[in-house]
């Protein structure tokens, strides 16, 4: 596996030559590439060899070197239960998808219940645009296979490898459970927007405890389900309605702890992340890129686009997935 | 790879261990049964069969499972 970045001609280049590649990039150079074995999903902002950076002028492309098979699939947000009818034996899926669409709605909030969606390494990310343009400009993914845009949907690469070759995905998670371990969060219904949470068992308005606590909502809300910590990140604090936006839907009966807080983020990300990212595919939050200040930062090996929610079976926020294909 | 009886999943279901040596999926997997049961005792057979389907179907979970 192979990560740079590539010029509009080199890429072409590169798909036209039927290399398999995932491509993050401002949307106008995205446009510009040729039909072939890829997928790509807007995003300027990157976590870099030397720091996070701001990038335009080119596409970051991942290629999959060695691979046995690959398929382009595109999805609407009614038919993600069949990604896993796309998976190929002994293989993995890379997924996209536009931030704000229906389709992110819709697999944040079914993706835990699709049993068979874990039936092997599903890794990718929600595709953003710059933050000066939130409201101006629309997340885009593209579909390789007919070089087009999509604007709600899901595009699917799914990759068969060699026998014998192995692959594996984690995520980093660099926040734990443990602000204050004995207030716990629970939600009775799943969504991206919360009135009421329950706290220590009451009831209570959740903008409104948030403000009155003085809770740092950069720090995100964490679950544990059986080891693997899980964030959800809040958005915005809206007392004015009594509503809380979030980044990832809150689960039913799923319960949180506010994460402890950090005193060095970019520190943590590379002790977390250690010298193995060289090789690997990844892609981090654009939360992490900006509460981390990571602009011009070093976070060690991974390198990736930076994200508006990363992929790693379900929606995760605020954490960097990885995957890694061992060669036979 | 044979899958755990429905004696140990039923074990790993009404823990709250962590499976920090399990793979991601078999993690995020028990972790959701686990908060179904939690919810709702009486769903506890029916979430100790899918958790047996679920290590049918895939060896890693399989493998996962046995190893806890």
């Amino acid at each position: 596996m192979k990560n740079e970045f590539l010029t509009v001609a080199e890429a072409s280049a590169r798909i036209e030559a039927g290399d398999v590649m995932t491509v993050a990039g401002d949307s106008a150079l995205l446009e510009q590439l040729p039909a072939g074995k890829w997928i790509g999903g807007s995003s300027v902002y990157f976590v870099t060899e030397t720091g996070g950076a701001v990038v335009r002028d080119k596409v970051f492309c991942t290629t999959f070197e060695d691979v046995a098979d690959a398929e382009v699939r595109a999805l609407g947000a009614d038919e993600l239960a069949d990604i896993s009818k796309g998976y190929k034996a002994g293989g993995f899926t890379v997924m996209l998808i536009p931030a704000f669409s229906s389709t992110h709605t819709t697999f944040a909030q079914e993706a835990p219940n699709m049993g068979a969606l874990f039936a092997q390494p599903l890794v990718g990310w929600i595709s953003g645009v710059h933050l000066d343009e939130l409201g101006t400009a629309k997340p885009m993914v593209f579909d390789g296979g007919n070089a087009a845009a999509v604007e709600d949907g899901a595009v699917c690469l799914h990759i068969a490898l060699p026998a014998g070759a192995k692959v594996s995905t984690d995520i980093v998670n660099i926040f734990k459970q443990g602000h204050d371990t004995s207030t716990t969060f629970t939600f009775q219904q799943t969504g991206f927007t919360v009135q009421t949470a329950v706290v220590d068992g009451k009831e209570v308005n959740f903008a409104q405890y948030l403000t009155e606590n003085n809770i740092d909502t950069r720090l995100p809300l964490v679950a544990n389900y059986a080891g693997a910590l899980v964030n959800v990140s809040v958005q915005a604090v809206d007392t004015e309605n009594g509503s809380v936006a979030l980044y990832a839907p809150v689960m039913p009966g799923v319960e949180y702890q506010l994460a402890a807080p950090l005193t060095d983020y970019a520190g943590t990300f590379a002790a977390n992340l250690g010298d193995s990212g060289v090789g690997q595919y990844s892609c981090n939050c654009i939360l992490n890129y900006l509460y981390g200040e990571l602009e011009g930062k070093s976070t060690g090996t991974f390198t990736g686009p930076v994200t508006f929610g990363e992929i790693a079976y379900i929606l995760l926020n605020q954490t960097l997935v990885k995957l890694d294909v061992q060669a036979a | 790879m044979s899958v755990p009886g429905p004696a140990q999943l039923e074990q790993i279901l009404l823990s709250s261990s962590d499976l920090s040596s399990a793979s991601l999926a078999t993690r995020i997997t028990v972790g959701r049964l686990r908060t179904e049961v939690s919810s709702d005792p009486s769903s506890l057979s029916a979430k100790i069969a899918e958790l047996s389907e679920f290590a049918t179907a895939n060896d890693f979970a399989a493998a996962d499972l046995a190893n806890i």
